[in-house]
């Protein structure tokens, strides 16, 4: 498939473009739920003030929607721009996730716990749903056709990518959005740390924003960035068996070509250190956090990026670290 | 695994099928007792609704959920409705503890996974006692639900595709489950979804006024709401030569697939329903048929005032009044609930039944039909439809979500 188009909003700014520049200084801090005398969780958020989102402020569907409905929109139109869509063009639009609508969900809920069911409010609800930004963003942008929500760890991002491709193969659409976007909120970040991802020691940190590609087949003109290959994602339940998914997936896809550094500063880390041994193929990119499937995409557009490539050769693999499901990898090429 | 060329001429056949709600545990416990016209709604009993509008729902009975391993809980709910029902399908289809499960795709779909388990973790916080809920909300996404049927079953999976679709999401794993094996990706799918009940969905559907206060009628002019329900349900897909390289009978076809986006709002179809007319054009192009051929529709039907206008709608434009007049229809949701992210997948069973042992679901607690609807709807006396060889079922969801699933007898 040809990428045809790329959008991003991140931490570090709006673009495909400013996943390339420097890092982000860590800029906010979430209070934890737990105790207000708790220390609280630092996290990189992305700036409400970037025009780039603000273009997107008055729009009646996204009003009431959460940040993360706004990141979404936001990156798929950045992938759209460039795009000479004829008015007869199909165009279909995947999304991935990995907390959905955390936001959403704890203001829904949280209130009925405190105070009483009776305060349950319906301006909430419908926002709390897996595919409401999906929603949003198939109505603003015009897109009746295919939409799929895709849920899943950071992999989603593969999945969804493969649901586009699936779309392209079967002729159902002329084009394809994949948008993954991820949100903060306190109660996901408080499930992180539950998790022990924000143990010391470990210098992950959550993150939000989100990642596009705008997918074409080949032939279609632009064909400098293509996504050739998908790898079946390899799933796993404990550390053991991520060290297993993360072989099988480093040797069986693709294993003589070089790899674009991925693993961030998860508890993968290691783990995909060791299973990459000596392929890594370029320096890697400043840290943007961990925004699960929004860093999946980040890394797949930094991978696509300028100047950004291995000395080696013109493809190499991308791999994706799921934090708690499988591990996947794409191969991308630049010519 | 990439996409490939597409063989559209390949058969897509369903070579097994299973399902847990709220009328059994297993399709031939559940298929006499919804051609019997039996009703599963009951209060609920999961949760305290007592300050809600709606105080009824279509839960599954404990017998009928997978046993927790061990005193703590380790599965949740949703866990547990999915499990029996994969093992069934999987079962029927003669892949169970088999070599043919080892990288099997899997493609399922789900509205809230384990969302009793992300309740219970915001309630610890709340209350400042998040000592134990490490494990709980850990298994409470739904690719954890995932890792759960195959650590029951034994098998790690290989293409895994998990819908959010709200709910139409059900139809589009199944729909995308047959993509799947259209495109070489895969020669077997164990495709469906899942949905357990839990306080914040049930409050959601509750505030938004969506739940009836008096019972689920579906395409009655006096309905008043939907009753939710939870369950799962799966089918086994497979290439028509890969079902015969195993000898493996075909229950039917699964011949063609289509959905489509209602941009219109949010929670409110299109008044026309015209992306449910888009999705079903779709799903009769791919299955190469006019929309004459259908016999029978398993509508989505949730009985709210807005979809089953919306829907009737859309039944006129995409089949015409007069055959309108002959295609049979109804809604399993007066029995069973509004199941959500495991409608689609259940509904699709049903129609599988339907085609193979050539008798209708009946319509009940419909007392006074839609004027449009009336000569559709399938009444309880009348169920049987011998010459059956095509029949649809068909989901609209929140966001705009709507597809729809045409099946044909394997012959």
């Amino acid at each position: 498939m040809v990428v045809a188009g790329r959008g991003a909003i991140s931490p570090a700014g709006a673009g495909a473009e400013a996943l390339l520049q420097r890092s982000p200084i860590l800029n906010s801090e979430l209070a934890s739920l737990r105790a207000p005398d708790r220390k609280p969780f630092p996290v990189l958020r992305v700036d409400p003030k970037l025009p780039a989102l603000d273009r997107w402020a008055r729009e009646p569907r996204l009003r009431r929607a959460s940040p993360v409905a706004t990141f979404l929109v936001a990156a798929a139109a950045q992938a759209l721009e460039g795009w000479q869509r004829a008015a007869d063009s199909r165009l279909g639009i995947v999304g991935a996730f990995f907390c959905g609508c955390p936001a959403y969900s704890r203001r829904f809920f949280e209130p009925t716990i405190r105070l009483g069911q009776k305060v349950a409010s319906p301006a909430l609800f419908p926002e709390t749903v897996y595919n409401s930004p999906l929603s949003h963003a198939a109505s603003i942008l015009g897109i009746g056709g295919a939409a799929y929500a895709i849920v899943g760890d950071d992999t989603a991002w593969v999945e969804a990518i493969r649901v586009g491709a699936t779309w392209l193969a079967l002729d159902e659409v002329d084009a394809v959005v994949v948008v993954a976007a991820e949100e903060l909120d306190i109660i996901s970040v408080e499930a992180y740390a539950a998790a022990g991802w924000l143990r010391s020691g470990l210098p992950f940190c959550p993150s939000e924003g989100a990642a596009a590609v705008l997918l074409r087949r080949p032939g279609s003109g632009g064909e400098v960035d293509r996504i050739d290959a998908i790898s079946l994602g390899q799933t796993y339940r404990n550390p053991a068996g991520a060290r297993v998914a993360a072989r099988d997936t480093m040797t069986k896809f693709f294993p003589d070509l070089p790899v674009f550094p991925t693993a961030g500063h998860s508890w993968l880390e290691r783990i995909a250190r060791d299973a990459t041994g000596p392929r890594l193929a370029v320096a890697e990119a400043s840290y943007l956090g961990e925004a699960f499937v929004a860093t999946a995409g980040w890394n797949t557009l930094r991978a696509l990026g300028p100047g950004m490539h291995p000395s080696a050769g013109n493809e190499w693999v991308v791999p994706i670290w799921g934090q708690n499901h499988q591990i996947s990898a794409l191969k991308v090429s630049r010519t | 695994m990439t996409p490939g060329v597409v063989d559209d001429s390949e058969a897509v056949v369903i070579t097994g099928v299973g399902a847990v709600c709220a009328l059994g545990g297993r399709v031939d416990e559940i298929w006499p007792r919804l051609l019997a016209g039996e009703n599963g709604s009951g209060p609920v009993s999961g949760f305290d609704v007592s300050a809600c509008r709606c105080q009824q729902a279509a839960e599954v009975r404990p017998e009928w959920l997978e046993a927790n391993p061990g005193p703590a809980p380790r599965l949740s709910r949703a866990s547990r409705l999915m499990v029996p029902a994969a093992r069934e399908a999987l079962k029927q289809a003669g892949v169970l503890a088999t070599p043919a499960l080892d990288g099997m795709a899997l493609s399922v779909s789900t509205t809230a996974g384990g969302m009793a388990w992300g309740e219970e973790f915001l309630r610890g916080l709340i209350a400042r006692r998040p000592g134990g809920l490490l494990r709980r909300i850990a298994r409470q996404q739904p690719a954890q639900q995932l890792l759960d049927l195959q650590d029951a079953l034994g098998f790690r999976a290989g293409i895994t595709t998990i819908i959010g679709n709200a709910c139409a999401s059900g139809a589009n794993a199944v729909g995308h489950a047959a993509d799947l094996l259209l495109t070489g990706q895969a020669e077997i799918v164990l495709c469906g979804g899942y949905e357990a009940l839990a306080e914040l969905l049930f409050l959601g559907f509750d505030c938004l006024q969506a739940t009836s206060v008096t019972s689920c009628r579906p395409f009655d002019c006096g309905r008043d709401g939907l009753m939710l329900g939870e369950g799962a349900a799966f089918l086994v897909l497979e290439t028509a030569a890969h079902a015969a390289r195993r000898s493996a009978p075909a229950l039917a076809r699964l011949a063609g697939y289509g959905h489509a986006t209602d941009l219109n709002h949010l929670t409110q179809p299109s008044p026309a329903g015209t992306a449910l007319v888009s999705a079903m054009a779709m799903a009769a192009r791919r299955a190469r048929i006019d929309p004459t051929a259908i016999g029978y529709v398993n509508a989505h039907g949730t009985a709210t005032p807005l979809n089953d206008t919306a829907e009737a709608a859309a039944y006129a434009l995409f089949f015409g009044p007069a055959q309108l007049a002959r295609v049979r229809v109804s809604s399993t949701k007066a029995a069973i609930g509004h199941t959500l992210g495991a409608a689609g997948a259940l509904e699709a069973v049903f129609t599988v039944q339907a085609l193979r042992h050539g008798h209708l679901p009946p319509q009940i607690a419909t007392l006074e039909p839609m004027p449009e609807m009336a000569d559709s709807l399938v009444r309880v006396m009348h169920t049987a439809a011998s010459d059956l060889r095509y029949a649809a079922s068909v989901n609209l969801g929140f966001g705009g979500s709507n597809a729809a699933l045409i099946f044909a007898s394997p012959s």
